[in-house]
């Protein structure tokens, strides 16, 4: 589903990310975490045609991105961080504007389907001014999931969402695996990795310090069986240590 | 503790300069730099010769532009305090940044020096527009004095009405704690303000004798007689304050100034005191004023510049947007409904319909034939002016869509798709607006020259000829802000935000150099192929209506291309374009 080769990022002398290459299926979620700096968000822009990469390729489901980007966009959803909404748009005007950006035949039913599922139809003459955080996300989900992608990015999915929010942001990460889409998700919280991840791929200062499975990662860094995500994280990066309590020596 | 505040305001300034100094290393904003310098000496500086420093203009009667000048600026200031003592409902609120709210108010920082912060920090924005100002003023003939002095009157006015509206608005706080409420307030204010109108006018009645037709005779004659009535005690008392403060700007000599100076730097210092002294909780109100401002900044950078444009409920959609179609169309249909109703198609039609009845109505009555004079002259300017002003739109449209480029990149689009999307509604919107002018102008001007039958065809083609070219001109012009943010993003980013500074204004001043140069450029070709048309035409057919439509034809379709090799080389650039410069890597 999601094929990285080679790729190479770099900004003038810097370079963000060297030579990662990596694979996810269909029905997998990959968690991309590393520390700041690291190259996550560099990376994910690359994969999702924000940015060309300086060298190697992306390919979204078999599509070269740089070669057809219409056709392998067509197959991708990107969610950033922060929902990017047109203040002046409804609910159901934003759907109406995205199923005319990627040719949605069936839009009207699919629309309505998805603000069912999202549990937003009574909002769907609200503009984005009048809702929550969460609905705002799960309007841009809506509008992301409108022309039934296979290969879907999230940035930090979780940021300002409250309790249900995250609870529901999780299910709809974990059904839309179940349904077959190969998904990456880049996140500081390791827990939440934990929870919805199959594989995950480890970054530290533009290069892959591991890849693989959880179970595979973990046991290759993991120094007892039990261990977690976050200790696995720290052993992984070479940044062990047990960071001091704030405001004592 | 006042030293850290001292401390906090000298290292903003002093890396807001730095950060500015290590910009000029990029060539762009040094040559802006160099060309703002450049443009504030020929304005300013190149006019401050060895005679402003002199003793100015000369005093007496003569120079009754002064008293004029500084009688006016009295009753205008008066009034103005007048006002703000009535209508305001500022509550006690000192203007603090977020940042500082955050830190100072939390702090064991006493009350009065957090005041003395905010008359510091305003202290610096008082010193620069008072120089700013008298670059300006001094430049007025009438007005005596030189550049110093005006400065210093600028930043006497300046200082007290900022002291003012402070210990105004302490004062109403304080009323309002001792339980007079606005409402109160006016009708107390009002009501004392009334009696001493009143009082006033009785007064005059009894002491100034009413004009006579000598005093209305000519302009000067009602200035003297104005003078006189405002020279008259009561009434020159009531303007007293405001004189003395006014009195060292309006100096005609440095003498006059050093006399005026007394008497306004005591006012000055009254008001310090009355703020200093006054014991009233301002941090709540401040708090509200910071969230204020953060949020209309916040606005501002995504491109809405008034609070009240934020819609309050849904608009319909301007068209039927179904799934299939160009994408572009999409994008227009997103802008109109942004633009607001007044620009959707029906609704601008039946606009135009009611203003061109309008105007066919006014024609077929010769007593409005001044309305029409009117009219033909006001078009074109207002024409040319949209033409100019109305691609600038473009620029907001860029920002918002440079804002979002994240999401919008995902979009599975050609680069010329997005291109042309984003340049269809400003298009759309001008050549709306040019149509409806032209429609007016040809209107009037079939009236004035008074010849319906005979020219009509001719005036026909030549408005049809004209609004064929609107179109794609005004995507011509478009397309150069289009350019300028993909081609200089930082550069175009700093110009939209509004932001001050040399560089900024030397970056404005090549912009709109470059716009103009650059629709000279793809007007050239048009113009050439719609001549030699119009002649051949002429030559072979005799007729000039029809080299008139030829010519302006074949400009249309010049100018199509043109656009149209616009568009696919932006589209091209789109695809290209790196964020990595804009977007820190992480």
């Amino acid at each position: 589903m999601i094929e990285v080769s080679s790729l190479t990022k770099c900004y003038g002398e810097f370079t963000a990310v060297r030579d990662l290459s990596f694979a996810v299926q269909a029905g997998e979620v990959m968690g991309l975490v590393g520390p700041n700096g690291a190259g996550k968000t560099t990376t994910l822009r690359c994969c999702t045609g924000v940015i060309p990469p300086t060298r190697g390729t992306v390919r979204i489901a078999g599509i070269d991105l740089a070669t057809d980007p219409v056709e392998a966009k067509r197959q991708l959803a990107f969610f950033p961080d922060e929902p990017r909404l047109f203040e002046y748009l409804t609910v159901w005007q934003h759907l109406v504007f995205v199923a005319r950006l990627y040719r949605v035949t069936d839009f009207p039913a699919r629309a309505q389907t998805l603000l069912a599922e999202l549990e937003i139809s009574d909002q769907r003459d609200l503009l984005p001014g009048a809702l929550s955080r969460g609905m705002k996300q799960k309007l841009a989900i809506a509008c992301g999931l409108l022309h039934a992608p296979r290969v879907i990015f999230f940035d930090e999915p979780l940021t300002g969402l409250d309790p249900a929010g995250i609870r529901r942001m999780k299910d709809t990460m974990r059904r839309l695996a179940r349904e077959g889409s190969a998904l990456i998700l880049s996140s500081h919280l390791l827990s939440l990795l934990e929870e919805v991840c199959s594989h995950v791929l480890i970054l530290k200062q533009g290069e892959k310090i591991a890849d693989g499975s959880l179970a595979e990662v973990r046991a290759r860094y993991a120094r007892q069986t039990d261990a977690s995500l976050e200790d696995v994280f720290f052993t992984a990066t070479g940044d062990d240590r047990i960071p001091p309590v704030l405001g004592q020596p | 503790m006042t030293l850290a505040l001292v401390y906090l305001q000298a290292m903003v300034i002093r890396n807001a300069v730095a950060q500015r100094v290590r910009r000029l290393r990029q060539p762009r904003y040094l040559i802006a730099t160099l060309l703002g310098l450049a443009y504030f000496y020929f304005l300013f500086f190149r006019q401050l010769s060895p005679r402003d420093a002199g003793p100015g203009a000369p005093p007496g009667p003569a120079n009754i532009g002064l008293l004029v000048g500084l009688s006016v600026a009295a009753v205008i200031m008066t009034g103005r305090i007048v006002y703000s003592w009535i209508f305001s409902a500022n509550r006690a609120a000192l203007s603090f940044t977020e940042a500082e709210v955050a830190f100072l108010f939390q702090a064991p920082v006493p009350r009065r020096v957090l005041v003395h912060y905010k008359l510091l920090k305003s202290q610096i924005r008082i010193l620069f527009s008072a120089l700013l100002f008298a670059l300006v003023s001094h430049r007025v003939g009438f007005l005596g004095g030189n550049v110093w002095t005006h400065a210093a009157g600028w930043w006497i006015l300046l200082s007290t009405l900022e002291l003012h509206s402070i210990a105004a608005s302490f004062t109403r706080e304080r009323l309002l704690e001792v339980g007079l409420n606005p409402v109160r307030r006016r009708a107390l204010v009002g009501g004392g303000l009334l009696l001493i109108g009143v009082g006033l006018g009785w007064w005059l009645r009894r002491t100034v004798p009413a004009p006579s037709a000598a005093n209305l005779a000519e302009p000067m004659a009602i200035v003297h007689y104005l003078q006189g009535v405002l020279a008259t005690p009561p009434v020159s008392w009531l303007l007293a304050p405001c004189l003395w403060i006014l009195r060292p700007f309006f100096a005609p000599n440095l003498a006059a100034f050093f006399r005026a100076l007394g008497p306004a730097l005591l006012i000055l210092a009254a008001h310090y005191l009355w703020v200093i002294r006054s014991e009233v909780a301002f941090e709540e109100a401040s708090l509200e004023l910071a969230r204020r401002r953060a949020e209309r900044s916040e606005a501002r950078r995504a491109g809405h510049w008034s609070e009240r444009n934020r819609p309050a409920r849904k608009r319909r959609e301007p068209f039927d947007l179904p799934p299939h179609g160009l994408a572009a169309t999409a994008f227009l249909w997103r802008a109109l409904i942004s633009a607001g109703p007044w620009f959707y198609p029906r609704n601008w039609l039946f606009i135009s319909a009611a203003v061109v009845s309008t105007m066919l109505w006014l024609a077929s009555h010769p007593a409005y034939r001044t309305v029409m004079v009117v009219v033909q002259a006001a078009t074109l300017p207002v024409g040319f002016w949209v033409l100019i002003a109305g691609p600038m739109l473009m620029r907001r449209e860029v920002r918002l869509m440079m804002q979002r480029l994240d999401v919008v990149k995902t979009y599975p689009l050609r680069g010329w798709q997005v291109v042309l999307g984003e340049m269809l509604a400003p298009i759309a919107l001008i050549t709306a607006i040019e149509w409806l002018l032209l429609a007016v102008l040809a209107v009037a001007a079939a009236t004035l020259t008074g010849e319906y039958g005979s020219t009509v065809l001719f005036s026909g083609l030549g408005v049809v000829g004209v609004a064929l070219l609107v179109p794609p001109v005004v995507g011509l012009m478009t397309g150069i802000p289009f350019a300028a943010t993909l081609y200089f993003p930082s550069w175009m980013s700093a110009v939209g935000q509004g932001g001050g500074g040399l560089d900024v204004m030397g970056q404005r001043m090549i912009f709109a150099g470059g716009y103009l140069v650059v629709l000279a450029a793809a007007l050239l070709p048009a113009a050439l192929v719609a001549a030699v048309l119009y002649f051949i035409v002429l030559w072979l057919a005799g007729s000039q209506a029809a080299a008139l439509s030829a010519g302006a034809g074949a400009a249309s379709l010049v100018l199509i291309g043109e656009l149209a090799t616009v568009v696919w080389w932006l589209g091209g650039r789109y695809e290209q374009f790196d964020l990595s410069a804009e977007l820190p890597p992480s």
